[in-house]
C-alpha cells in the first residue's frame, strides 16, 4: 500500500515538476490543428512588455491563420507588435509561429489574451473558425497606479527620489524667506523698543539732573548750568512726548506741548525761554536762580498729576478743561 | 560792535523798541492798500533792514506789484518800476551816452535804475544780459555808463517779481545771479476771508487816497546800525553753518537720503544773509539779540534758491522746500 502511494506522489511530482518546467505553457487541439502558446515572463511591472508566443501545428494539408488577437473582455494587454512565420516540418506538417509583444496593464494575475484560430483547405471552401482562450495568466505588479493605461517609459526621465524635492525645494525657500522676514522684523521692534520703550525718560532726565546739580556743587558756571538744563529738558521731552524737542526751537516746543494738553507746560517754557535768553544774549545768572530753576525741572519731571496741577497753577496756567487727560510722570 | 553785557543790551533792547514804531506805521499802511500777504510785507522789511534785495515769485494777480508800489511809496523812497520784456537791452535799464549836437557833446541819460526802489517787474521774461546788467548794479551799487561811474542812491533796493519758470515766455535766472538775491518769497494765493476783502475792496467806486510816506530814509539808516548792533550768540551762528552745511553734506547730519537728491548746495552769502536776515528778523520782534527762532523763520525764504534739487529730485517731484524742511528737522537745535 505505501508503495503504491510512494509511487502516485513521484508521478504526482513529476508531473507538476513537468508543469512548471514549461512555465505558462499551454496546448491543446484547435479543430484539425494543435495549439501551443508561451508567455514571458510570467511576472512583470504594469506597463512592461510580455512576449506572447502561439504555435499552430497542422498537417500542412490546409491553410492556418491566428486572428482577432484580445477576443476577450479583457483590457490588461494591448499588442504593440507582431510577427508570424510559419514552415514545414520533416514529417510533411506545418507549424505557424505568431509572436505578440503585449504590454501589461492591471493589477495582480491577468489570464492570456485569447485569440480565433482560422482554418481552410481552399480558397472555394469555407472557412472554420475555432476561438483559443489559454487558461494560464501572469502576474502584473503594478509599481505606478493600476489605471494607469499609457506604455511605460523604457527608462524613467527622473530617479524616483526626484519628485519629493521638487515640492520640498519651493517649500523650504519660502520658508526660509519667512524666516528671515520675522529675524528682521523681531529685530526691528526691539530696537525700537529698546530705544524708546525700555528707557525711561523720566528716570534718566532725574539721573542728569542730580549730575548737573553736584556739577554746580563744583562750581560749574550758571550760564553752562543753564545750558544743560535747557538740553535735559529738552531731550526728556522728546522722549517722554515723542517728538523732535532737540531740533525744534522754543516756541515750536511750546505748541507741541499745548497740542498734547500737557500740564505745567508754561513752568517748562518759561525754563527754556529763560534758557534761551541766557544762552543767545550771553546773559549771566546766579547760582541761586540756576539752582531753582533746577528744582523747578526736577518738580516738573517726577511730579504727579496734582503736583504737575499745583505747579501750573503757581505758573498762572489754566487749569485742564474736565476730561482731558493730564501728563504727570510718575515712576 | 558786539554787546555782551546783559545791560548793555537791555540798553539796545530799549533803542529798539523806541525806534521800530516806524515799522508799525508802515505795516498799517502796507495792510491798507493789501489785504493779507503779512509773511510777504515781513520779508519785504527784513530786506530793507538788512540791506538785501527781495526776488518774489508768484503766479501772476497776487499783488506783487502792488506790494512793492506802495512799500515805496510808504518810504518816502524814490521808485521805478521796470518791466522786463524780451526785446530789452542794459542801455534801456541802467542808461546810455547821448549826443547833444548843440555842445557837440555825450551826456550821460541815466536809466531807470537810478531809484531807491526798483520793481524789476517779471525779471525772468528778459534775456540774461539784461539781467546781469541789474544784478552787477545790485551787487556793485554803482553803474557805468560810457567812461564814467555813477553810484547809486542809498537805500538802494531791488524788488524784483518772476513767473514760475514753468509759465511760457520765461528765462530762468542763472544761479549766480540768483544767488545775490538775499531772499527768495513765494507770493501765495490769499486765504477765503482775504479774497472775499480784496474783491469787495476792488469792487467798489471811487478814488483811492493818495498813501502818503510814513517813514523817513534816515529813520531806515538808523534802524540799519541797530540792525547791525544786534547781538548773534556763537551758538547761532554755529547753527546757521550747520543749516548751510546740511544743504551740502547732508550725509553729515543723517540725511544719507538726500545725498544723490542734492546737486549742489548753499553758498557761503546764504550763511552772510541767513546771519544779516536773522538779525533784521530779531529787530522786528524788537528783541536785542537773535535766537534759532529767527533763523528757522528766514531759513526757507534765504535757502530755497539756493539749493539745487538733482535730476533724480526732480523726477520724484520734489523741491528745495522739501529739502530744508528735512534739514530743520534733523540739525540739532542749540
Amino acid at each position: 500500500m505505501s508503495a503504491r502511494y510512494s509511487r502516485l506522489w513521484v508521478a504526482v511530482l513529476a508531473a507538476c515538476a513537468l508543469l512548471f518546467a514549461i512555465p505558462q505553457g499551454v496546448a491543446g487541439p484547435v479543430g484539425a490543428a494543435d495549439v501551443t502558446v508561451r508567455a514571458d515572463p510570467d511576472s512583470l511591472f504594469a506597463g512592461e512588455r510580455l512576449n506572447y508566443l502561439i504555435v499552430v501545428h497542422h498537417d500542412g494539408g490546409r491553410s492556418v491563420a491566428v486572428d482577432n488577437l484580445q477576443a476577450g473582455p479583457s483590457t490588461a494587454f494591448e499588442a504593440v507588435r507582431r510577427s508570424q512565420s510559419s514552415k514545414r516540418l520533416p514529417d510533411g506538417s506545418v507549424e505557424l509561429r505568431v509572436s505578440v509583444d503585449l504590454a501589461t496593464f492591471g493589477k495582480g494575475p491577468q489570464r492570456l489574451p485569447g485569440f480565433t484560430v482560422v482554418e481552410w483547405r481552399d480558397a472555394r471552401s469555407k472557412a472554420s473558425r475555432f476561438i483559443f482562450r489559454p487558461a494560464s495568466s501572469v502576474v502584473v505588479m503594478a509599481a505606478t497606479d493600476s489605471t494607469m493605461t499609457q506604455l511605460r517609459p523604457s527608462a524613467p526621465p527622473f530617479g524616483p527620489g526626484f519628485l519629493p524635492w521638487l515640492v520640498i525645494v519651493p517649500v523650504a525657500g519660502v520658508a526660509l524667506l519667512l524666516a528671515f522676514a520675522i529675524f528682521f522684523l523681531l529685530k526691528r521692534t526691539i530696537l525700537k523698543n529698546s530705544a524708546a520703550g525700555l528707557i525711561n525718560p523720566s528716570r534718566f532726565a532725574r539721573q542728569k539732573l542730580r549730575s548737573l546739580d553736584r556739577q554746580l556743587s563744583k562750581g560749574l558756571a550758571p550760564a553752562e548750568g543753564y545750558e544743560a538744563l535747557s538740553n535735559i529738558l529738552r531731550q526728556y521731552l522728546q522722549y517722554q512726548y515723542r517728538f523732535r524737542a532737540m531740533e525744534q526751537v522754543t516756541q515750536e516746543i511750546a505748541d507741541e506741548l499745548e497740542g498734547r494738553g500737557v500740564r505745567a507746560r508754561e513752568v517748562v517754557l518759561k525754563l527754556l525761554l529763560r534758557a534761551d535768553f541766557i544762552k543767545f544774549a550771553d546773559g549771566r545768572p546766579d547760582i541761586g536762580e540756576c539752582r531753582s530753576s533746577l528744582k523747578i525741572a526736577t518738580a516738573f519731571i517726577t511730579g504727579t498729576p496734582e503736583q504737575l496741577d499745583a505747579l501750573a497753577q503757581q505758573a498762572g496756567e489754566a487749569p485742564a478743561p474736565a476730561g482731558q487727560p493730564v501728563s504727570g510722570n510718575p515712576e | 560792535m558786539i554787546i555782551k553785557q546783559e545791560t548793555e543790551l537791555e540798553a539796545l533792547g530799549r533803542e529798539i523798541m523806541q525806534e521800530s514804531v516806524f515799522l508799525d506805521a508802515a505795516r498799517d499802511a502796507l495792510s491798507s492798500r493789501i489785504i493779507g500777504q503779512k509773511g510777504v510785507v515781513d520779508r519785504v522789511l527784513i530786506a530793507l533792514l538788512a540791506n538785501g534785495h527781495l526776488l518774489l515769485e508768484g503766479v501772476p494777480g497776487l499783488a506783487k506789484t502792488l506790494i512793492v508800489r506802495t512799500f515805496a511809496a510808504a518810504m518816502d523812497l524814490s521808485f521805478r518800476r521796470i518791466q522786463f520784456t524780451p526785446d530789452m537791452l542794459p542801455a534801456d535799464l541802467i542808461g546810455t551816452m547821448i549826443y547833444n549836437p548843440r555842445e557837440m557833446e555825450f551826456h550821460p541819460r541815466k536809466g531807470p535804475v537810478f531809484a531807491n526802489v526798483i520793481l524789476a517787474d517779471e525779471i525772468n521774461r528778459s534775456p540774461a544780459k539784461v539781467q546781469s546788467a541789474l544784478l552787477e548794479a545790485m551787487q556793485e551799487k554803482q553803474v557805468t555808463i560810457g567812461d564814467a561811474t555813477y553810484p547809486l542812491s542809498e537805500p538802494f533796493m531791488v524788488l524784483a517779481t518772476q513767473n514760475p519758470v514753468e509759465h511760457e515766455g520765461t528765462y530762468m535766472l542763472p544761479e549766480a545771479q540768483l544767488d545775490r538775491f538775499m531772499m527768495k518769497v513765494m507770493v501765495e494765493y490769499p486765504s477765503y476771508d482775504e479774497e472775499i476783502e480784496i474783491m469787495q475792496r476792488a469792487s467798489a467806486f471811487g478814488v483811492e487816497d493818495e498813501l502818503l510816506p510814513v517813514v523817513r530814509p534816515e529813520q531806515i539808516f538808523l534802524a540799519r546800525k541797530l540792525v547791525d548792533r544786534i547781538y548773534v550768540d556763537q551758538r547761532v551762528q554755529r547753527y546757521i553753518v550747520d543749516l548751510v552745511m546740511a544743504t551740502r553734506y547732508p550725509d553729515r547730519c543723517g540725511l544719507e537720503d538726500l545725498s544723490p537728491m542734492i546737486e549742489y548746495g548753499a553758498s557761503p552769502r546764504a550763511s552772510i544773509f541767513m546771519l544779516l536776515a536773522s538779525k533784521a528778523h530779531a529787530f522786528l520782534q524788537s528783541r536785542p539779540y537773535a535766537t534759532p527762532e529767527d533763523v528757522k523763520s528766514i531759513a526757507y525764504d534765504v535757502l530755497r534758491h539756493r539749493i539745487r534739487p538733482s535730476y533724480e529730485a526732480e523726477a520724484e517731484n520734489l523741491k528745495a522746500e522739501d529739502f530744508i524742511r528735512n534739514i530743520l528737522e534733523h540739525v540739532q537745535v542749540p
